[in-house]
């Protein structure tokens, strides 16, 4: 079978090609209102000059994804998905033709076409190549009889550890809401909590040091400050967080200033995370510059399976950790990250957004792995868990 | 599916094939001898460093390597290869001894986290290179290719996809010429490489390092052979110090050469990137060089333009694929290595060369030896300047594994 000049193996005896590609967008309300808005106007921060709140991330109460559906002449399914609901346009009318007749089983061959289509290497067209790359990785594994952790060179690990996120640490009606947040992160079981500042140095400190009280000395502390402050301020939170035993602090500075990062990486003795990175050349970048500690990215956003495990690989090469970015999600998101966090050997966390609501079963603050084929969800599940409307 | 068995397989075999031996030109058994220059004065090189006896490499009179057959308590069988030019008793006995009990029993799709154990079994100890590595290599092919036997499908294609079926390859190597072997050892160097081109090679590789006169002679009387279409690399073997390669880097930009390989002694990481920014040429090494590691601090350094890491040497397919993964992110393309060795060794290399995204082109060596075509049911497809990436299941080959284990010597050391 050959498709222009290139001859494509296929599976068995089957010649698989893709037929239809898919882009649902879906609008997932949150489940509650995490106060994403208070970093801005009503922030207590202090002056600084770095223009504060007002460069840092926007915050919705309603989370846009893509949800995407490739099916092949064999009548396989496989599913992906991808940050902000605008990616579907992408996929629809950039990407779907070139992909139908495609051999779907070599993901990697496919991600170079579609990176090579437009050569933009951040953005919704890296978003669209995920969410592509992950249905190609789970009709992979779904045709080979394998779960996408095997094809990705197998199990590091049999559980994978999980970091609630989405706790605000200012913007509660008294500190003792805080606590009532954090006594319930802990009955679900939660080992480690990711606390969201970026509020300003001292009213960052304060949520600390509160979380601190409340959750014990074991608890695993991650602070993130949405690259909200300059450096001396950064160093001062950073200092301030070793005190109080944090892990790392995550997005000190703005994403784009990578000399201030390393300037911070020498101030600190504490470890500085990235933002969700978008490619495996900016981190290389980071990395060269001694910027950063622990690589976070996003299956969802970096590049799918192909790019993040390219990813992970070269921060493992600068003897760096990865992190995971789930936040919100469908269970395609969530499953995707977990196949990928059990196939790391340099593997932290999975980072989600605290909720009573998550789709795979939590144990201990960890998610069991995934072993059927492919992503290994049935789809039956989908509707209970993403608002599916294809 | 659990791994039941693991055996490593020293083999010895006659060198056959081209004559003369590609590597007769460089090295022998005997370090105080240099078979392809005169005795007194090699070519005409004048600098004192590096002396040629410092990077003079020991080979066997035969072929020699340790092979690895993994069998599975379902009943596949899977083959890898460790590079052991010489002494290959060593990796047998770090295969049998130190990572059989580390391999045994294990599922082998978990072929990275057993990569990692076997990896850390000794990385504190200071073994990340070498018959080490080289034994791993053999374990960590063998089991991708039990893997693709087990899925049914081309090792490429487990690698995250696969690029491309047929693969670019380069004659390897044409030999020195000695120094004293006059007009009719340059006639004889023409002929081979017009010899080459008419089988349809579109690339090769010459051995120099001779002394700059004599070195930009044989490119003259290469081009003049074969016209200005053909790639001819050049591999010096680490004969310069840092300002002879960069006036031989020019002389060879002058004569149209495709890229350098191995100007310097392979420690110095700081001499290779100063080269390669005064340089035009590509710069390449990668050889002899192990893990993702040391390979990253020649990237961090903008030390090489180009690498040629060996499959069966720095890791096996899994480091190799994550060596050219991250080379890729620096924008550097890969060339797999492949010197002696059996069948294994060679389609192990094609299968990592169709699944890297930055492939220039994959070593072809010219001695169709005994244990290369001779251990296959089907030989390799060599057409035109491509290989054709084999069918089967797994590494691509059927062995024949009578024909290969009648090499097998159970005396590792040589009388």
């Amino acid at each position: 079978m050959t498709c222009g000049k290139h001859q494509y193996w296929t599976i068995g005896d089957n010649e698989m090609r893709i037929i239809k590609v898919e882009a649902i967008p879906l609008s997932l309300p949150r489940e509650r209102n995490v106060n994403l808005q208070c970093h801005s106007e009503d922030s207590d921060r202090s002056l600084g000059t770095n223009a504060g709140g007002l460069r840092s991330l926007v915050g919705r109460n309603v989370c846009g994804k893509t949800v995407v559906k490739i099916v092949t002449d064999t009548g396989h399914v496989g599913w992906g998905e991808a940050l902000s609901a605008a990616t579907a346009t992408m996929i629809t009318e950039g990407i779907a033709d070139m992909l139908v007749g495609a051999d779907p089983t070599n993901p990697a061959f496919q991600w170079e076409r579609m990176y090579g289509m437009q050569w933009q290497s951040t953005g919704s067209w890296r978003e669209a190549i995920s969410g592509i790359d992950i249905a190609l990785w789970d009709l992979a594994g779904k045709t080979l009889g394998v779960s996408i952790s095997t094809l990705l060179g197998g199990y590091f690990r049999h559980r994978v550890k999980v970091c609630a996120s989405g706790i605000s640490g200012v913007g509660h009606a008294s500190d003792a809401d805080l606590c009532d947040v954090l006594e319930a992160v802990r009955q679900q079981g939660f080992q480690a909590v990711k606390v969201a500042g970026g509020h300003g140095v001292n009213a960052d400190i304060r949520a600390m040091e509160i979380v601190r009280n409340i959750l014990g000395p074991d608890f695993l502390i991650i602070a993130d400050a949405r690259g909200v402050y300059d450096i001396s301020e950064a160093i001062r939170l950073g200092r301030a967080l070793k005190q109080l035993g944090g892990c790392w602090l995550e997005a000190p500075l703005p994403p784009e200033n990578v000399a201030g990062y390393a300037r911070l990486a020498r101030a600190l003795d504490i470890s500085i995370a990235s933002i969700p990175v978008y490619n495996r050349w900016q981190v290389r970048d980071l990395l060269c510059a001694g910027a950063i500690d622990i690589v976070q990215m996003d299956v969802c956003r970096s590049g799918g399976f192909t790019e993040c495990k390219r990813i992970a690989e070269l921060a493992d090469a600068f003897g760096k950790a990865v992190m995971l970015h789930v936040h919100t999600g469908s269970v395609i998101h969530f499953g995707a990250s977990i196949h990928l966090a059990a196939a790391l050997p340099n593997q932290t966390f999975l980072e989600i957004e605290y909720t009573n609501n998550l789709p795979f079963c939590m144990e201990d603050g960890f998610f069991r792995v995934l072993e059927k084929p492919g992503l290994g969800i049935d789809e039956h599940v989908f509707p209970r868990s993403v608002s599916y409307a294809g | 599916m659990r791994i039941k068995e693991i055996d490593a397989f020293v083999i010895r075999a006659p060198l056959e094939g081209s004559k003369p031996h590609w590597g007769a030109g460089f090295w022998s058994t005997d370090p105080r001898t240099h078979p392809g220059l005169p005795s007194d004065h090699p070519g005409d090189i004048t600098t004192e460093y590096p002396p040629l006896w410092r990077i003079r490499a020991v080979y066997a009179n035969s072929l020699e390597a340790v092979v690895v057959r993994l069998e599975t308590d379902t009943g596949i069988v899977g083959w890898g290869e460790a590079h052991t030019p010489v002494a290959p008793g060593v990796a047998k006995a770090v295969v049998e001894e130190l990572l059989v009990p580390i391999v045994h029993g294990r599922d082998p799709l978990d072929i990275q986290p057993i990569w990692e154990d076997m990896y850390s079994s000794m990385r504190m100890r200071g073994h990340t290179s070498g018959f080490m590595l080289e034994a791993m290599s053999g374990i960590d092919i063998a089991l991708w290719d039990v893997a693709g036997q087990a899925l049914g499908v081309p090792v490429a294609q487990l690698m995250g996809g696969q690029m491309r079926d047929r693969i670019p390859v380069y004659a390897s190597s044409l030999p020195r010429v000695h120094g004293l072997a006059g007009d009719a050892g340059w006639r004889g160097l023409a002929g081979m490489a017009a010899g080459l081109v008419a089988q349809g090679h579109r690339a090769f590789k010459m051995k120099l390092g001779m002394g700059l006169e004599q070195d930009r002679h044989a490119l003259r009387v290469l081009r003049k052979a074969v016209g200005p279409d053909i790639r001819i690399a050049v591999d010096v073997n680490g004969a310069y110090d840092l300002a002879l390669a960069r006036q031989a880097g020019r002389m060879m930009e002058e004569e149209g050469a495709f890229w350098l390989e191995e100007p310097l002694m392979p420690e110095n990481i700081r001499g290779y990137a100063q080269l390669a920014e005064s340089l035009d040429i590509m710069v390449v090494a990668g050889e002899c060089l192990c893990n993702r590691w040391i390979f990253n601090d020649f990237f961090v350094a903008g030390a090489l333009d180009l690498i040629n890491p060996d499959v069966s040497r720095a890791g096996g397919i899994s480091e190799c694929k994550r060596i050219s993964d991250l080379a890729d992110t620096y924008g550097i393309p890969f060339t797999p290595h492949v010197s002696i060795g059996t069948a294994i060794y060679m389609a192990a290399s094609l299968q990592w060369a169709a699944a890297g995204s930055r492939l220039m082109m994959c070593e072809w060596p010219l001695d169709q030896h005994i244990v290369g075509d001779g251990i296959l049911d089907e030989p390799f497809q060599f057409d035109q300047g491509f290989v054709q990436l084999g069918r089967h299941p797994g590494l691509g080959i059927k062995i024949n594994e009578g024909a290969l284990l009648k090499w097998n010597v159970q005396d590792t050391v040589v009388a």
